[in-house]
């Protein structure tokens, strides 16, 4: 169970819009091995897993993933 | 299979631990050991990882940029305290780490108050402020367009 905060993991700083370059950003984010789709696989497995290690693991990697949302932001802004 | 580990003079942080006697044909990852060093956490930040043992750049292109603002330094103690996280989970035995890490999250927490009393909540629990609730108020992560980035 996640709780939000309102800042980003690393800083973003964009100097020009490039729609190119959205196209592929976005991909990275969504996209068939996004961090969106690999976030929800690390959280999901977490289920099955017999030892204690990498219950945590997978938690930890799939929030870190989760908190890939300055790749969504970057995506919006080169727009 | 044989467990006792190799661990030579010569192992620096960069190095770590393999099976000494390892079955055939089989790929092993070589172990992080206890008591790596770690970076401060603004170097750790812009170098995407805490441990300098684990610091490999992509293609030698190192970011030396640290940010010395005040959200800044509260992202780099917030990192800091999930890679010792992260190590922890696969080293939970390690004492040094594990003081390490208390100590940050006591930071993060102190620098967190001291970050919300003076700029506005970073998270809904902490959206009341004199009775108001605060936590609509501009700027969200991603308005940051003045000087064309996060504060």
């Amino acid at each position: 169970m996640f709780v939000y905060e309102k800042k980003l993991q690393y800083p973003v700083r964009i100097a020009h819009t490039n729609p190119d370059l959205a196209t592929i950003i976005l991909t990275q984010y969504g996209g068939p091995d996004g961090e969106l789709g690999a976030s929800l696989r690390y959280l999901s497995q977490r289920y099955s897993m017999p030892f204690p290690e990498l219950k945590g693991l997978l938690t930890d990697i799939g929030t870190e993933a989760s908190k890939r949302n300055p790749t969504g932001q970057i995506h919006a802004k080169i727009l | 299979m044989d467990t006792t580990v190799i661990r030579p003079a010569t192992c620096n942080d960069k190095n770590g631990c393999l099976p000494a006697c390892a079955p055939l044909a089989n790929p092993f990852v070589p172990f992080q050991r206890e008591n790596a060093e770690t970076y401060q956490a603004p170097k750790a930040l812009i170098r995407g990882t805490l441990f300098p043992g684990l610091d490999l750049p992509f293609m030698g292109l190192v970011n030396r940029t640290e940010k010395n603002t005040p959200l800044g330094e509260l992202m780099a103690l917030s990192f800091a305290m999930h890679e010792l996280g992260l190590y922890l989970d696969t080293h939970q035995n390690d004492a040094e780490a594990t003081k390490l890490f208390q100590q940050y999250t006591d930071l993060y927490e102190q620098g967190r108050r001291t970050y919300e009393a003076k700029y506005g909540p970073l998270q809904q629990s902490d959206g009341v402020t004199d009775g108001k609730y605060v936590w609509l108020q501009d700027p969200w992560p991603w308005d940051y367009v003045k000087d064309g980035g996060t504060k």
